[in-house]
């Protein structure tokens, strides 16, 4: 898999996957995005991965993991650009996505953690 | 004497036309045979052939547009029987490829009521196929139109079995990880009972009563408002 690049916008990290993923580079995408979050104390997480070729369930799984240790750091994580085609094979394969916010697309998910972010002031 | 030759020379070709007749004979009696043999082949083969064209239109008959009948036979005939079968297979096999094109599409009406809203009334009763047609059309519609919020209204539905069931829940599902807010509409009494004795769970995903009331919800997630200037009949 080519170099990860994070982008950051207004707190929060974006990254975009594409093409192929083997197990190991999944893992690696984990570990360097955790110490991301943790560098710049990110407030949200984007994970875009509608260039993705296909998302198996080890990926899925790592996913809904990444997404429980984010919220561990206080950051929210959104799923975004699902294909339908990825939608269908996790739901039968019965995966659980709990705890993890999913959006049509990027404009979408920055919506979704800013709502976040206004219910957490909101409760403060 | 010359009486005696005269009786000798008439014996002579008499023998002679006795012979010639036994050679025409024996020809005819072999063209005979031949015509019989060929006519025994020809009707065997036209057995044969009409008995494999019945094969295929039995299977024809039974919805088995796979089969096709020979049409490069000696038998002209039966190549004309196999060419009218194997057009008529042709037009049958089309002819139902588009009926069944065609109830799906009714089948699954995505319908835009407003901003990022869709709804998707369903109708009449649901197999393991339909639904799986109607998951992959809705999602491809979410992901195509960027929807926010998915109204599936099941008020069409008189009942629904334990695989129907589980496939509307994995619907659900399937709809919030592409990235929209799934609502379900108009559960009948006897669909709930069996979604409940089941077990099956529908997990976040809010139900209302009928669709008005899942439109009125919708607007409340958007912010919209609708406002009523005149009462009807004003």
């Amino acid at each position: 898999m080519a170099e990860l690049s994070f982008l950051t916008f207004r707190g929060n990290i974006i990254v975009a996957l594409h093409g192929e993923m083997t197990d190991s580079s999944v893992r690696n995408f984990q570990s360097h995005l955790l110490e991301e979050i943790e560098r710049i104390h990110a407030r949200g997480l984007i994970i875009d991965i509608s260039a993705l070729e296909f998302v198996d369930s080890y990926m899925a799984r790592v996913f809904v993991e990444t997404a429980k240790m984010a919220q561990l750091m206080d950051t929210r994580t959104v799923l975004v650009g699902m294909k339908p085609e990825i939608a269908i094979t996790l739901i039968q394969m019965g995966l659980s996505f709990e705890g993890v916010f999913s959006a049509v697309n990027l404009d979408r998910g920055l919506e979704i953690l800013e709502k976040e972010r206004a219910r957490k002031r909101g409760r403060r | 004497m010359s009486d005696k030759t005269n009786e000798k020379n008439k014996l002579e070709t008499l023998e002679k036309r006795v012979q010639e007749l036994e050679k025409e004979n024996a020809g005819l009696k072999a063209t005979l045979e031949q015509e019989a043999q060929e006519h025994e082949k020809v009707s065997m083969d036209l057995a044969i052939g009409l008995s494999e064209a019945f094969v295929v239109l039995q299977k024809i008959s039974q919805g088995d547009f796979s089969v096709r009948a020979s049409e490069d036979v000696e038998n002209e005939l039966l190549a004309r029987l196999g060419v009218v079968i194997n057009r008529t297979n042709d037009a049958l096999s089309a002819a139902k490829a588009q009926t069944q094109n065609m109830i799906k599409e009714l089948a699954t009406p995505v319908i835009r009521v407003w901003d990022e809203v869709l709804v998707l009334p369903l109708i009449g009763t649901l197999d393991s196929q339909r639904a799986q047609h109607v998951m992959e059309t809705l999602l491809e519609r979410i992901t195509k139109d960027g929807a926010r919020i998915v109204i599936l209204d099941i008020t069409g539905v008189p009942y629904v079995d334990s695989l129907v069931a589980a496939n509307i829940a994995q619907t659900m599902e399937a709809v919030k990880l592409v990235g929209a807010e799934g609502m379900l509409t108009g559960i009948r009494a006897q669909v709930a009972q069996t979604l409940v004795k089941m077990g099956v769970k529908i997990t976040g995903v809010e139900t209302k009563s009928n669709l008005a009331e899942g439109l009125k919800e919708a607007f409340r997630r958007l912010g919209v408002k609708a406002i009523q200037e005149k009462q009807p009949g004003d």
